[in-house]
């Protein structure tokens, strides 16, 4: 707080000079001398006295500063020529200009020169803190700060948004994931929000989660999916690189536990797993999952969610050693046979999946076959009589039999 | 054979079983009837809750969930609807049983004009019918079982072995595992939905097809529901088991449950409680096959 004593030691110079010579020119009589002496509140505190001076209304109340917006700001024990030196005197001089905030805020104006803010003026100090109204950090971080903050960002950022079901939108403001001053697009590997960055950013408060993260299949993948001519699966872009985001979205996050949070997952993991979604939802659990049910075991439930490894993986939930007690989770009294079962069972694939292939081509054959021997059975007893009517001749037996 | 009601009523035209002249004769007894209409409701009740899982991504499979009370709910009426089917088929088993016991000619079930049991004569009557279709020959005139109404029959015996079997596996997997291994439990999910599906289809189009849409029988046979039809209608569909009856008028009935004795008409309000249940089965059959066709088609 070196900002605030500057202040008081330049207020007292200030004030020095002025009893020096300013005020014998202020105060030429006696009788004038008994009027209160104008201070920058006398004009700046009155909207309509502001108004009379200037050519619109926006003008007077962009020049307004009332006592009570100064009170709850964080700068309230500045005065007002710590910011507006050059407007000491009235009539203020044309060229005078307002104190940069740089001038106190040195780092923070550094950090936002590297944001993206900071080209062609596309958002100032003041475009997002106010003015006189400015809040402090620590007010910033209160229920009423993160509102704040949100809606000086939507005043740009109108979409995505951030829908109120998600779990960060009371408590979490925009600067704790996309870092305040040296905001950048998360394309920029620079970003807090990049793949590569992104679970020290969602770390800060979900250590567990992203530590699990950094050791497992996806964790491991990242760097090399996100690094410029790095090995990106078939089917995935650079860009989906399976970070925090890439399964749980950013603005509109699920809890995990909701209801239509096992179907998202679902979705999520068949952005880049379609084939393995294809063969669950062929399965009981992928039906049942599908249509809402919140009982049955999805994606996460076998494979774990932040520490993914593949089954050959003596650390994987569905490797040789681990893959009863993960089928025990929810059928405790489950045997070897039982984990034998084939969650993603493909009735394509004859190599692995022999059983299926042939129990799912025969049962097919089987539907055409019967279908086809009573369909035709059927439509040419449709002909048959239809025929009949035409001609005028009953086809019923007794005439035959006649 | 010949026997007036003493208050006939009038028949009711939508029912193709009471077309033409009286007299009525007994078809089914009330134990075919009571179980033929559990199968009803108990397989109406497994294609409703089970469909949507084997086309869960069709449009209508999560509104019909939904409205069934979600995936849990579905799960307990789809075991009532097996609980019903195990309880009529065994029902079924033990109603033969005692037949075979109590017949005094126990054979004529197994083989014969009255017998279930297809026989050459169902492939030779399978061939004229053909024959019929191309303009080649006369009608075939069946028994009291045309070979369409045994293959019926043994469809069921055939639907619940597979359908029932995978689905008991699918019902308690963990006590099964202990002596299948568990890819089974893959090849049994695949024969139990695409088995059912046969199943579904085949009653819906080709059943209904035979039993209520061709031209002698729209828009509803209802035979099954009242039990009796007329001399007229027995005469064009069953004309051999007619001419038995009358060259033995005299004679005791045979072994069959149907017991070939004169009926009296059905009531007005039994008539129209049969049209009604028959009509509502088949509008919800139908519909399911509209569902069915559109899931397959798209997807």
């Amino acid at each position: 707080m070196r900002c605030p004593a500057r202040a008081r030691r330049r207020l007292g110079f200030l004030l020095a000079l002025w009893g020096g010579y300013a005020a014998p020119a202020l105060t030429p009589s006696a009788a004038q001398a008994q009027v209160p002496r104008p201070t920058c509140e006398s004009c700046h505190g009155e909207l309509e006295l502001l108004r009379q001076h200037v050519p619109t209304l926006e003008d007077a109340r962009t020049l307004l500063a009332p006592a009570a917006v100064l009170a709850r700001s964080a700068h309230r024990d500045m005065t007002c020529a710590d910011c507006h030196d050059g407007f000491r005197r009235y009539p203020h001089a044309p060229s005078a200009t307002t104190t940069p905030c740089a001038s106190c805020h040195e780092e923070t104006a550094a950090k936002w020169e590297q944001g993206l803010h900071s080209l062609d003026g596309a958002a100032a100090c003041t475009d997002c803190h106010g003015t006189h109204d400015v809040m402090s950090a620590e007010a910033m971080a209160e229920p009423e700060g993160v509102e704040a903050m949100k809606a000086a960002c939507a005043g740009c950022h109108y979409a995505p948004g951030m829908p109120e079901s998600d779990p960060h939108a009371d408590s979490v403001s925009c600067a704790s994931c996309h870092e305040a001053h040296a905001t950048l697009p998360s394309e920029d590997e620079h970003a807090t929000t990049h793949v590569l960055n992104q679970a020290t950013t969602c770390g800060a408060c979900h250590e567990e989660q992203a530590e699990a993260w950094r050791s497992d299949v996806h964790g491991q993948a990242v760097p090399q999916v996100a690094t410029p001519g790095g090995r990106v699966p078939e089917g995935a872009s650079r860009a989906e690189a399976p970070a925090c985001t890439a399964c749980h979205g950013a603005h509109g996050i699920s809890r995990p536990g909701e209801p239509g949070f096992a179907t998202e997952m679902i979705e999520s993991c068949a952005h880049c797993h379609e084939h393995y979604r294809e063969s669950f939802a062929d399965s009981y659990h992928g039906q049942a999952a599908i249509l809402g049910s919140e009982d049955v075991a999805t994606c996460h439930d076998c494979h774990g969610a932040h520490g993914i490894h593949p089954s050959s993986d003596p650390r994987s939930m569905v490797s040789e050693a681990n893959l009863l007690a993960t089928c025990q989770t929810c059928h405790p009294s489950a045997t070897e046979g039982f984990a034998k079962f084939q969650p993603h069972a493909d009735h394509y694939d004859r190599e692995r999946y022999p059983y299926v292939y042939w129990s799912y081509h025969l049962m097919t054959a089987l539907l055409i076959g019967t279908f086809s021997v009573f369909g035709l059975h059927t439509l040419l007893w449709v002909a048959r009589l239809g025929i009949d009517a035409i001609r005028g001749t009953s086809s019923h037996h007794h005439d035959a039999r006649g | 054979m010949s026997t007036k009601s003493p208050h006939p009523a009038p028949p009711l035209a939508l029912d193709s079983a009471q077309r033409g002249e009286g007299p009525y004769i007994w078809r089914f007894s009330l134990y075919h009837r009571i179980t033929h209409a559990t199968v009803i409701v108990s397989f109406f009740l497994l294609v409703i809750t089970g469909l949507p899982l084997r086309f869960s991504e069709a449009f209508w499979a999560a509104p019909l969930m939904s409205l069934l009370g979600g995936v849990k709910m579905a799960g307990l009426l789809h075991r009532l609807g097996a609980i019903m089917t195990f309880g009529y088929f065994g029902a079924h088993l033990a109603f033969l049983l005692r037949k075979i016991i109590a017949a005094p000619d126990p054979m004529k079930m197994f083989w014969g004009p009255d017998s279930l049991v297809p026989q050459p004569r169902d492939i030779v009557d399978f061939w004229n019918q053909v024959r019929w279709y191309f303009g080649q020959g006369p009608r075939p005139r069946f028994t009291r079982w045309s070979y369409m109404e045994k293959f019926d029959y043994f469809a069921v015996f055939w639907g619940v072995g597979i359908i029932g079997g995978s689905g008991l596996l699918l019902w308690f997997p963990e006590f099964f595992a202990r002596y299948i291994p568990g890819w089974v439990f893959n090849v049994a999910t695949i024969v139990h939905a695409d088995e059912a599906l046969l199943a579904s289809g085949f009653i819906f189009t080709i059943h209904f097809f035979h039993v209520h849409f061709r031209p002698e029988k729209f828009p509803l046979d209802a035979v099954m529901f009242t039990g009796r039809a007329t001399k007229a209608y027995m005469e064009e569909e069953h004309p051999l088991i007619m001419d038995q009856i009358e060259a033995h008028e005299h004679e005791e009935p045979s072994f069959a449950q149907v017991t070939d004795t004169p009926a009296p008409p059905p009531g007005r309000t039994a008539s129209l409680v049969a049209a009604a249940l028959g009509f509502a089965a088949v509008a919800v059959g139908l519909a399911l096959t509209g569902m069915i066709l559109w899931a397959v088609i798209l997807y």
